[in-house]
């Protein structure tokens, strides 16, 4: 009897790894992907977007895949990190081609924050099969996977914007999060930011009831020079301090570090939102509660 | 066909058949309103969500922000039945969506027009968007009926629910009414049946139900009286006959062997002259109760009384088996219990009434002999008068049961004959041999 309930257990985590596996995708399992190699002839059943600049981007891609640079996912950088609005994101989103059921797998030079950025971008709009590509463009490079540096046809879409409010956080909602005990705070900024030691912002420290739990956690380094976001058994233990039953808010500098720690709880199965405006609105407005850094009282 | 059931399941399957219609047609009515208020409470609640949502639509529509999106979106989730959404400008460019628009964007040309379509599982509508006179824009909103055919369908499932309970009801109601109104009827039934039969000792139940049983009672009871009272005048035997036969009254009459009795009394007219009336008529009274009972006992037929004699037959209207000896058994019964009877008149110091009868056997027409308004039943023909001879004859030969030879033929064996004399009877041709019958 325990070997059996050994393999139900054993099974069972097999099948909660690959549930929470399911939105990335290697270099190395992508190339070897049937979906992928459909895309070569010209079938597009997988969507690939590289987030790079539309410089980097002509400079040489993956493969047939689409430019979206991640400057576009915000409404004004040098304000705050406000999400684009959903009627200049769809059209870009029609100009693209991009369909809401489509499989789409993003991808960045490395950093795995601007990937994230447009993964949550597209989820807050509707999308509902985005995936990460777990490598960078600068791995699928130097295996000498097949690239481009011509933009592939596209036929245009006809995306009408939705939103999936539970993905996205405003101003508003944070402020209940604060007082809500059923929600979490989580501060993806570096620890010196949320010590309140650094700013973006007019003032120092963080949102109350936010906890640090900084981007750069969820991303490793390879041995070859290139990163990549960190095995989900790693990442559990990263996360095993947040409660899964609780709904957390997530935010950093613009929204945008934050995106890769939205990724991850996405993966590990939180409900979690993303606080686009971010600390570069939170901390300019004087009348929002923050927590002040000890030295500066 | 219908009329062979009985009163109670008539009753049943009447009522069962007004529940069932009433069932129906309270189902179909109630079945058509509720799809004509399912239809009202949609476009109603659409009406709500629209107004209530109006300014917020527009907004999204001028500021077309993720957060005035994720507001809307917010705000449509508390409407439970909006299955879809479709926000459109001025220029009739979608501006926004929400959950599925499958079916308003095929219908959308068709909804435009029409305004609202109704399928089976949704309601399609436009509304537009109007601030101060100026349409902003148009929403297509696709609303989940299926709240509204759920509450239909439990209505419906309720009333069907009704039904079984309302049919045995029924059931149990006309159960309950055939027994109060059938059981008089049945009562009633048993009693003209009894009348029928001319058992005229039965009492008339009175436990009616209904005005119209009453007055049926009554209308028996009175029956009852008048063939009591009829019964005094008329042969029970022929009344019952009569009432038998299921024929109507009219002349004619059938031709049958009879055994004919005529009986009188000795003197009689002296009697009467000598007597007080009333003494005689009681007398007589008595008499004749002691005569009818014992022809009566014997299955004959009075035929009629004549002053103080007393006219006889067996064999009609209903064959009699043994009819010759049964007549002979009632002359000798008549003649010995008048004895008794004389007896005692003559000890209390009344005169005793001693009488004479004469039997004949013969070929006879029998049946409704006179006119149209009044008639008899009785016997006609020269075997009629032969039997009236005979009885006259006792006294030339001073005995007081005189018979025919064709009598004796029959009865020689079984009683006690004595030939008396060979004489020319009037109305036969041959001499004939009479005989007289012992009884003492």
């Amino acid at each position: 009897m325990k070997s059996i309930y050994k393999i139900i257990i054993l099974l069972l985590g097999i099948y909660s790894s690959m549930q929470a596996a399911n939105l990335r995708i290697s270099a190395d399992e992508l190339i070897n992907n049937i979906n992928y190699i459909k895309t070569k002839n010209n079938i597009n059943a997988i969507v690939l977007i590289d987030t790079r600049t539309e410089y980097l981007y002509n400079q040489g891609h993956i493969k047939n895949a689409l430019n979206f640079p991640i400057l576009q996912t915000f409404e004004n950088l040098t304000q705050n990190g406000k999400i684009v609005n959903p009627v200049k994101f769809a059209e870009m989103a029609r100009n693209l081609g991009l369909k809401v059921d489509a499989e789409i797998i993003i991808y960045d030079g490395g950093s795995f924050f601007d990937s994230s950025r447009l993964f949550w971008t597209l989820e807050v709009y509707g999308f509902k099969n985005v995936k990460l590509l777990s490598n960078s463009y600068t791995y699928w490079e130097n295996k000498h996977y097949p690239i481009a540096t011509v933009a592939r046809k596209i036929i245009k879409s006809d995306y009408i914007s939705t939103i999936d409010n539970t993905k996205l956080a405003t101003k508003f909602a944070t402020q209940i999060a604060i007082k809500n005990p059923i929600q979490v705070i989580v501060d993806a900024r570096g620890e010196k930011g949320y010590k309140g030691e650094v700013s973006t912002a007019l003032r120092f420290g963080h949102i109350p009831k936010a906890i640090n739990l900084p981007a750069q956690h969820n991303i490793k380094e390879l041995k070859d020079g290139t990163s990549s976001l960190h095995d989900i058994s790693k990442l559990k233990e990263i996360y095993s301090d947040i409660d899964k039953s609780k709904k957390v808010i997530i935010y950093c500098e613009v929204g945008k570090l934050s995106s890769t720690n939205y990724f991850v709880m996405r993966e590990l199965g939180f409900n979690v939102a993303n606080y686009d405006s971010s600390w570069k609105e939170w901390g300019n407005e004087f009348y929002l509660p923050i927590v002040k850094p000890q030295n500066k009282k | 066909m219908w009329n062979k059931f009985s009163i109670k399941i008539q009753l049943i399957v009447f009522m069962s058949l007004l529940v069932l219609v009433i069932e129906s047609i309270t189902l179909f009515t109630i079945n058509n309103l509720q799809k004509i208020d399912s239809k009202k409470s949609a476009i109603d609640e659409i009406g709500t969500l629209t107004r209530s949502l109006n300014t917020d639509l527009i907004k999204v529509i001028f500021t077309p922000t993720a957060d005035s999106f994720a507001d809307i979106t917010h705000s449509l989730s508390g409407f439970k039945k909006v299955d879809g959404l479709l926000l459109f400008d001025s220029n009739t460019n979608a501006i926004f969506k929400y959950k599925n628009i499958t079916n308003l964007q095929e219908q959308k040309e068709n909804i435009i027009k029409l305004e609202n379509i109704f399928s089976s599982h949704n309601l399609l509508i436009k509304k537009s968007l109007i601030i101060d006179n100026y349409e902003a824009g148009f929403v297509l909103i696709d609303i989940n009926l299926d709240e509204y055919t759920k509450r239909q369908e439990k209505i419906l499932y309720s009333m069907l629910l009704i039904l079984p309970i309302s049919l045995i009801l029924a059931i149990i109601i006309s159960i309950f009414l055939s027994k109060s109104y059938t059981k008089p009827i049945i009562q009633l039934t048993k009693d003209i049946k009894e009348l029928e039969n001319l058992n005229l000792d039965i009492n008339i139940n009175h436990n009616a139900s209904s005005k119209e049983i009453k007055i049926a009672q009554d209308s028996l009871q009175s029956l009852k009286c008048g063939l009591d009272y009829f019964s005094k005048y008329m042969p029970l035997d022929l009344v019952k006959f009569l009432i038998r036969n299921n024929e109507q009254a009219k002349i004619g009459g059938t031709q049958k062997k009879l055994s004919i009795m005529f009986t009188d009394i000795e003197n009689f007219t002296t009697i009467s002259e000598s007597t007080e009336p009333t003494l005689v008529t009681t007398q007589l009274s008595t008499y004749f109760e002691l005569l009818t009972k014992i022809i009566n006992k014997n299955e004959g037929t009075i035929d009629k009384f004549i002053g103080d004699s007393v006219m006889a037959f067996w064999g009609a209207p209903n064959e009699v088996e043994n009819k010759i000896e049964k007549s002979i058994k009632t002359a000798i019964q008549i003649q010995q219990e008048l004895n008794i009877l004389n007896k005692k008149w003559e000890s209390e110091g009344k005169i005793a009434f001693k009488t004479r009868i004469g039997i004949h056997f013969g070929k006879v027409i029998v049946g409704n002999i006179g006119s149209m308004d009044r008639m008899n039943y009785t016997i006609i023909g020269d075997n009629v008068n032969i039997a009236s001879r005979l009885e006259s004859i006792n006294k030339t030969y001073n005995t007081n049961i005189m018979i025919s030879e064709d009598v004796n033929n029959y009865i020689k064996d079984k009683f006690n004959t004595k030939f008396i004399d060979s004489i020319k009877l009037k109305g036969k041709n041959n001499i004939t041999n009479i005989f007289t019958v012992e009884h003492t």
